[in-house]
């Protein structure tokens, strides 16, 4: 590590035979505007034309294979009330479509999972609160008393069409009735209510075509004050390193452009987000957005995902 | 370094403009070419880098502030650098890295093992953690010349760097820190 005082002498040591020479000089003062520069990149496009001959070949061996399986895939998830099976798995249907992946467990990278519950009856599970949507996660099956929060209200209506309800308080998951409560230091990301006896998590999604309400940004509606201690980007890898974990969301907090109040239907991840008061978020991810409440692009996060999982 | 080049008729404004463009190329395009080879390991997307900061300094208005004018080249150079590694995330992911290469001068004939790896394992921290390093390192800017550079308070370039040496000393001794 000592060496590190002598980069600059190393650095020009070892890379001493790169040379701005007056090749690129030339170009440089030639180059009346950046667009004229441009060169054809021949790398890119050979880069991707292997990448397609090699996903061909690919779909091509896998293809036999998912041709002969005809039964449902399940999936390992938390138990939620109502939507699993006996055995406790959620099955294909309760997933995203194409969230399903066939790869090799040992591989090292996590499966899709997915904490949203799933829909019934075109709706999913949830508790609206006037313009703000909360949707029940499967878990955990009941709130610690120490993260129950203030009391916001009670249910006015319990109706399968919450969209059309006028109604302060609707749900179609929660009885009418039944109180719904703040979650300590999630204000604005999560509520509590009792389901089937229980009280259970509801995170705040986007739904009827709004998502963020006023000035909120992603934090208000993702982590409240919540402190971020690991995170799980299906298909890419685990981040159990609490500092890392935070870095990478500042690197989300920050970077992460609005996109829609509408979710991509090309979603194929998720983004797991555990929290220091043992709950744990999701966004959906696909097509390089990130949804939860809303859609959002952020490529700084995928990389420095990417990079994160590498290192 | 490199010889002056002919661009136009002496006392026009082009010709004063290339002939300061050329003074900086002299003075900073080596050490703007390493740091985006050292960042991207890739050399032809390095020259291109390079190119465009030129280009960008000779076609924008851009009024450099004297002794400021490398801070503002490695800046854009970084930038441009970043857009780059972010773009080719997927690429990474799906095809894996390769490894990061040295290119010697040619006088130099002794290989060190070691200086290898700790350039590879300086190329292969996560981006925020490779800029701190190049930039403190290797081209010995301070600590709020640095924040300027990447538009960050000083205290998270602190931060940033300690993490780095603690990362860096981890993968070097074995560890995946």
């Amino acid at each position: 590590m000592n060496e590190l005082e002598n980069l600059k002498e190393i650095a020009d040591r070892n890379l001493g035979g790169l040379q701005a020479d007056t090749r690129l000089l030339h170009q440089i003062l030639h180059a009346k505007t950046p667009e004229q520069t441009k060169k054809i990149k021949w790398r890119p496009i050979l880069v991707g034309v292997a990448a397609a001959a090699m996903l061909l070949c690919a779909g091509l061996i896998a293809l036999p294979h998912l041709m002969r399986y005809d039964g449902d895939i399940n999936v390992v998830s938390h138990s939620a009330g109502g939507e699993t099976n006996a055995n406790g798995f959620l099955l294909t249907a309760a997933v995203p479509k194409g969230s399903v992946k066939i790869s090799d467990a040992s591989g090292g990278t996590p499966s899709y999972r997915n904490l949203f519950a799933a829909a019934k009856n075109a709706n999913f599970p949830l508790v609206k609160l006037g313009n703000e949507t909360y949707r029940l996660l499967t878990a955990p099956d009941t709130l610690s008393d120490s993260l129950l929060g203030e009391e916001l209200g009670t249910v006015a209506e319990y109706t399968s069409e919450p969209a059309v309800s006028s109604a302060g308080i609707v749900s179609n998951a929660v009885e009418a009735g039944q109180s719904v409560y703040a979650v300590k230091g999630m204000k604005g990301a999560a509520v509590a209510a009792k389901v089937n006896g229980n009280l259970r998590v509801f995170q705040r999604v986007s739904y009827s075509g709004v998502a963020i309400v006023g000035g909120e940004g992603l934090e208000d509606v993702l982590l409240g004050s919540a402190q971020v201690v690991a995170m799980e980007l299906t298909d890419v890898g685990v981040i159990n390193d609490q500092s890392e974990a935070q870095e990478l969301m500042d690197v989300l907090l920050t970077n992460a452009q609005y996109e829609s109040a509408s979710e991509s239907a090309n979603r194929s991840q998720s983004l797991l987000i555990w929290l220091s008061n043992g709950l744990t978020v999701q966004m959906n991810v696909g097509s390089g957005t990130l949804s939860a409440c809303g859609t959002w692009s952020c490529p700084e996060f995928f990389s420095a995902y990417s990079d994160a999982v590498s290192n | 370094m490199t010889e002056r080049l002919h661009t136009g008729p002496a006392g026009t404004r082009e010709a004063s403009a290339a002939a300061g463009i050329e003074t900086l190329y002299e003075q900073y395009a080596n050490d703007v070419l390493r740091v985006c080879y050292f960042y991207l390991n890739d050399r032809y997307l390095a020259e291109e880098v390079c190119q465009d900061v030129f280009v960008r300094l000779m076609t924008s208005a851009t009024q450099l502030e004297p002794g400021h004018e490398k801070a503002w080249l490695l800046k854009v150079a970084l930038n441009r650098c970043r857009d780059l590694w972010r773009s080719g995330w997927v690429k990474r992911v799906v095809l894996g890295s390769p490894a990061f290469e040295l290119i010697p001068a040619e006088d130099t004939r002794e290989k060190r093992d070691d200086e290898e790896a700790m350039m590879a394992a300086i190329h292969g921290l996560p981006t925020q953690f490779r800029e701190v390093i190049l930039l403190f390192y290797y081209q010995n800017f301070g600590i709020s010349e640095i924040a300027g550079i990447l538009s960050l308070p000083e205290g998270t370039i602190s931060s940033r760097l300690s993490r780095a040496r603690a990362k860096l000393k981890g993968i070097l001794e074995g560890g995946d820190a």
